[in-house]
């Protein structure tokens, strides 16, 4: 990352080949409309560059890109739900239904989940961050990032009972 | 992973998972990389952003910070080392020197909100470790007892501030007016000099030309807005407003 910093442009590849099925999935499951996710994808790429000076040195690269994906998407989100308001409601994404495939419906329960469990949740259980990780990409708290991963388990598992899936515990 | 060990894990899993765990989970929901398209037109974008920055001086690290009374004036030291500013600087070797081509405004409207204020660049001028005028840099890694001296230039008579920000944290050195040309930032009559002490980290020095009616305050705001949104380009943002400016990272190795 220093060397992105000093406008090394073969380190900005490699931190962008290193991280960018990681940061695609997490936008990905951020953003219900792909077209979102791609522009989130790109904007968070550029904000990366455009943003090197609020790097802090010594801290994970892979958190700090990971909260700017969050904060675009949620900007993003934003200004698309404007926009859309002004010509149709915003489609809400289906509810797992009986008629779904398991991951399908997984999927979609995870969809259901609102921006504020979703955004722990992916973190945690499709990206592989801590507790305290989570807390840095979202600038809340552990004892809140565990919570909400908590809560997120709680209403997933809900979601997933209405439509036939659950586990066994 | 069948779909029951894909639930418990979703349901019943503590962070952090397993990188097996992590690695299953994405396989089952199809989490490849990004379109080939998106990655090409990132890329491509990538590309032009950099090049568009490539006349632009490395930014510094920005980590928060408390001590900002390092900015200090009078006494033997900083009188010595204005005297071998003055001394030494026309045998040093400098960077070119820009400062854009001076338009007459007189004539011309304010559109806008804001009218634009003039543009301005700084210099930093490197006393190294108290005893000799290195040069002018922009890509310097200062340390400990050194210390830098500004440069300041501007297109027409400003009203200019000078700020610090480091950590994230942004403070306002110097508030003054320059006239047309350049000029060394003094507080009273002395040059302003920031001494680099141990703990100091690297850090950005912005020097912002005010339009009229644009106070200092709003300046700050805006910095810490830009800083707080995720940055961005600093420079960029204080445009936004009306404002110009030139910005110099410092490197700080403190070993």
């Amino acid at each position: 990352m220093l060397r992105v910093m000093n406008g090394d442009p073969a380190a900005y590849n490699t931190l962008f080949v290193r991280h960018k099925v990681g940061v695609w999935s997490f936008v990905r499951r951020l953003n219900r409309i792909e077209a979102l996710a791609e522009e989130a994808f790109q904007e968070t790429w550029l904000k990366v560059f455009r943003s090197r000076v609020t790097y802090k040195a010594g801290s994970k690269f892979r958190s700090w890109v990971f909260t700017i994906a969050a904060n675009t998407s949620r900007d993003l989100k934003r200004r698309e739900s404007r926009r859309i308001e002004t010509v149709e409601m915003v489609r809400e994404p289906p509810a797992p239904s009986k008629t779904m495939g398991d991951e399908a419906k997984i999927l979609s329960a995870i969809d259901q989940l609102s921006d504020t469990l979703r955004e722990p949740f992916i973190l945690g259980a499709l990206q592989g961050f801590d507790h305290n990780e989570i807390a840095e990409v979202l600038g809340i708290s552990p004892s809140n990032a565990r919570a909400r991963m908590s809560r997120a388990r709680a209403t997933l598992r809900e979601n997933l009972s209405q439509s036939g899936l659950g586990d066994e515990s | 992973m069948s779909t029951q060990a894909l639930l418990t894990y979703l349901l019943n899993g503590e962070s952090p998972a397993t990188p097996a765990q992590i690695e299953q989970t994405q396989l089952v929901f199809g989490e490849g990389g990004p379109p080939e398209h998106l990655i090409s037109s990132t890329m491509k974008a990538m590309s032009a952003e950099i090049g568009s920055h490539q006349q632009t001086p490395p930014i510094a690290l920005i980590k928060r910070k408390n001590s900002v009374n390092r900015l200090w004036i009078g006494g033997a030291i900083a009188l010595a080392a204005a005297m071998l500013l003055q001394v030494d600087i026309g045998d040093v070797e400098t960077t070119p020197h820009t400062i854009p081509h001076t338009v007459q405004t007189e004539n011309f409207t304010p559109k806008g909100a804001e009218a634009s204020a003039p543009e301005v660049s700084l210099e930093l001028a490197v006393l190294s470790r108290g005893s000799n005028v290195e040069r002018f840099s922009s890509e310097q890694t200062y340390g400990l007892g050194d210390s830098v001296f500004f440069r300041a230039g501007s297109n027409s008579s400003a009203d200019v501030a000078l700020f610090h920000i480091e950590m994230g944290e942004v403070t306002t050195l110097i508030e003054t007016t320059l006239e047309q040309g350049e000029t060394d930032l003094a507080i009273g009559d002395a040059p302003a000099q920031w001494l680099f002490e141990a703990g100091d980290e690297d850090a950005l020095f912005l020097l912002v030309s005010l339009p009229s009616g644009t106070s200092v305050d709003r300046v700050t705001q805006t910095l810490n807005d830009t800083l707080r949104d995720g940055g961005g380009d600093l420079c960029e943002s204080l445009r936004m407003i009306g404002c110009q400016c030139d910005d110099r990272a410092v490197m700080v190795s403190t070993e």
